[in-house]
């Protein structure tokens, strides 16, 4: 028979809810602390808003080791957990990734964090060029004209 | 937490709408804290680094700093990029740099400053941050100038120069020393100025280090660098063994000497010791021993192309150059490279071979067959 499960409520700044159970909280080290020294069923997170909450939650859901009678652990495969990453932040904007990396470490969530600054380096990556990445990134330059030319310049080797 | 943050996430575009750019950046990359930014900057290849460098003055800043590098390092992101220092022709007053492109796999001169370096008689030593270059000949007289090629930016430092002159000196980095033996002409060397130290981390001039030795050599032709233990031959075929964290510093030999040592060049020390022999052949032996073997596997290559310079490539690979005519242009010449990595098989009790095998080559760069290019110096430097 399966034991009940322990469930928690997460709170955002802005006073969304989130009832996770309580695996999906421990996947966070700021958290399974939290949960320790305060078994409240409720727990505000002040620093993260609902819309990076739910992010968060979605991965920890889908990242959960869980246990299961005869004290295995299991979770999703390696490869499904892979293209489910895959899935996960493709379909996020930068500023979304920004937020969760922040959220990331401060929830202490190591792998959704090295997760999140892959992101940002892949998008770097499949920029072809120093103009793409300003573009991508939203990032206005402050060379002048003559200083671009030098820049260009000194590496030629890089890109000629 | 960020300053200037409210909860993550508060940064919606949205917001972002009515902010000017310069506010919109500080919501992106920028909002992150140093740490996190420098994680995800970190990530990049090197050829990306460079890409972002050229974005904006703050990027720039942060692409060519220590911490980056450092964090790089950290994280096992750094690469082996393959730099080369030629000689191009005679009528160049100066050799320059050249880095081997990852991709083109052409060699690319580097946009460096300029300063005015030896054509002949300078020792090199590779280190974290770049190439030494020491000594040499200047004006028909050995100098005691040091620069520091910086191989992130492609500067070229002046470095506070050695106390005395040196020209064909053999140098060596342990503990983050630079060793400098030998060179000094007009037969002024003695056991006290024979050997000067600088301390790369708190050193600010270079230091005599009186050393007890059997001999003097002119010259340390060939060295290498095992546990912290040097090991250098000189003219004579000499075998010299130096341990410079023992006091006094002492010099000692074992009465083994090399029987050719004008035709071992290049000593290179992976795993075993390999060396560019006569005919440009590659050879090995071990590092204890005076029995050179060759390299089996690359006889086809070494039948009809003649290895001018050998040298350490990655952490797994070595990498040999050579140069050939090209068949259809008359006049050009072609300076190949390969990338070999070797194996090392036991035969019988006692009998050891090693086999090299090319994962890679090509040629790198095309020039007149007039203008002899020498290359002086070729390593690879982690970036």
């Amino acid at each position: 028979m399966e034991n009940e499960k322990k469930m928690i409520t997460l709170k955002s700044s802005d006073d969304v809810t989130f009832e996770v159970e309580e695996a999906v909280v421990l996947e966070s080290q700021f958290l399974s602390h939290l949960v320790q020294d305060c078994p409240a069923p409720e727990h505000k997170i002040k620093e993260v808003t609902g819309k990076i909450l739910s992010k968060v939650v979605e991965y920890c859901e889908k990242h959960v080791v869980v246990v299961v009678d005869g004290g295995d652990s299991s979770s999703s495969s390696g490869d499904d957990l892979k293209k489910w990453d895959d899935k996960f932040i493709k379909e996020m904007d930068l500023s979304t990734v920004y937020d969760l990396i922040a959220a990331a470490n401060y929830l202490n969530i190591q792998a959704l964090l090295d997760l999140m600054c892959q992101r940002v380096a892949d998008v770097i990556t499949a920029c072809k060029d120093h103009k793409e990445i300003r573009e991508t990134l939203g990032i206005v330059s402050d060379y002048t004209a003559e200083e671009e030319a030098e820049v260009l310049k000194e590496n030629e080797w890089a890109f000629d | 937490m960020k300053r200037g943050r409210g909860a993550i996430g508060g940064c919606s575009s949205s917001e972002l709408e009515s902010k000017n750019e310069e506010e919109e950046e500080e919501c992106g990359l920028w909002s992150l804290p140093n740490d996190l930014l420098l994680d995800c900057l970190s990530q990049v290849s090197r050829l990306d680094m460079v890409a972002l460098g050229m974005v904006s003055k703050r990027h720039r800043h942060v692409a060519k700093s220590r911490v980056i590098r450092a964090t790089r390092n950290r994280m096992g992101k750094l690469e082996p990029y393959l730099y080369v220092f030629m000689h191009m022709n005679p009528e160049d007053p100066s050799p320059r740099w050249f880095v081997l492109h990852p991709l083109q796999r052409r060699l690319k001169p580097v946009h460096s400053t300029f300063y005015p370096a030896p054509l002949a008689g300078s020792c090199f030593v590779t280190t974290y941050w770049g190439i030494y270059c020491i000594g040499g000949v200047m004006n028909g007289k050995p100098t005691s100038e040091v620069t520091l090629f910086h191989a992130i930016d492609h500067t070229v430092h002046r470095i506070v120069p050695m106390k005395m002159a040196r020209s064909g000196a053999s140098a060596c980095v342990i503990d983050n020393k630079i060793y400098v033996f030998g060179g000094c002409w007009d037969d002024v060397a003695n056991s006290s100025n024979w050997v000067e130290v600088l301390d790369l981390e708190f050193g600010r001039s270079w230091e005599f280090l009186c050393v007890s030795t059997p001999k003097i050599p002119l010259n340390i032709q060939q060295n290498f660098v095992i546990d912290k233990l040097f090991c250098g031959v000189d003219e004579d075929g000499q075998i010299f063994y130096f341990a410079p964290q023992f006091t006094p510093p002492t010099f000692i030999t074992k009465g083994i000497v090399e029987p050719n040592p004008e035709n071992r060049n290049d000593w290179l020390l992976f795993e075993v010791l390999l060396s560019r022999g006569i005919c440009g052949r590659l050879l090995w032996r071990w590092p204890g021993g005076n029995i050179w073997r060759q390299v089996k596997g690359l006889e086809e290559l070494l039948q009809q192309q003649h290895i001018i310079k050998v040298c350490g490539s990655s952490m797994e690979t070595i990498a040999i150059f050579w140069e050939a005519g090209l068949p259809q242009q008359e006049g050009l010449l072609e300076l190949w490279y390969a990338d070999i990595s070797l194996k090392k098989y036991q035969v019988e009790e006692g009998l050891w071979e090693i086999w090299g095998s090319i994962q890679s080559s090509a040629p790198v760069l095309s020039y007149s067959s007039r203008s002899s290019p020498k290359l002086l110096y070729a390593d690879d430097v982690s970036c």
